[in-house]
């Protein structure tokens, strides 16, 4: 849920994120949207070393099962404050426990 | 699960399960070590059961063996880049911890 919630906040500022993947695959796009498994939805993509893998060229739009994900950079000038998503994540534990 | 307390401030400050000690390190500095030879140091600013976690300012450090093919002998190459905002998938962490102190 909290990771959830911190993915839409950035499809809402239409934030240009670079996707690692598990393959080593490097996609950079604009965050469209999101779901609970985290798989991501990206636009206008970029792929980084189109050498190694040039089958995403014509490719504007897809989508990445999130499962297939290593990690996200994420510029730091999106003006999202990471306060209050730190504590919704803190109340969640507490109502868990 | 923890027994309910009956003062509901203190909830969150026992350590009772393994994450809880995730939980103390939250806005401090921490070190992940992750699949693929990846370490990780930066400011931990959330994370959840699985282990996803979002990391500010931080150093990332690739080391990769090589062997070279007539010598045989190992080259260790490592590659260090920084990242302002990061999002770890959980399930390629291996431990989190404390910054390792030099000396």
């Amino acid at each position: 849920m909290i990771f959830e919630t911190f993915f839409k906040l950035l499809c809402e500022g239409n934030t240009r994120i670079t996707v690692h993947m598990k393959n080593d695959l490097v996609i950079e796009g604009n965050i469209q949207n999101v779901d609970q498994h985290l798989n991501i939805q990206l636009d206008d993509i970029d792929v980084k070393d189109n050498e190694i893998n040039p089958y995403l060229l014509s490719v504007k739009k897809l989508l990445v099962r999130g499962n297939t994900i290593s990690h996200i950079s994420i510029p730091g000038d999106t003006g999202i404050d990471l306060d209050p998503i730190q504590e919704y994540g803190l109340k969640q534990l507490e109502r868990a426990n | 699960m923890m027994q309910s307390m009956d003062d509901p401030s203190s909830a969150s400050q026992t350590v009772s399960e393994p994450l809880d000690l995730i939980r103390l390190s939250l806005d401090e500095r921490i070190y992940v070590k992750c699949r693929g030879g990846r370490e990780l140091r930066g400011r931990l600013h959330a994370y959840d059961e699985h282990l996803n976690m979002v990391l500010g300012n931080v150093e990332e450090t690739v080391t990769q063996v090589e062997i070279h093919e007539e010598t045989y002998e190992e080259i260790v190459k490592s590659s260090k880049r920084k990242v302002e905002l990061l999002f770890v998938r959980g399930d390629g962490v291996i431990l989190v911890s404390p910054p390792l102190r030099i000396g």
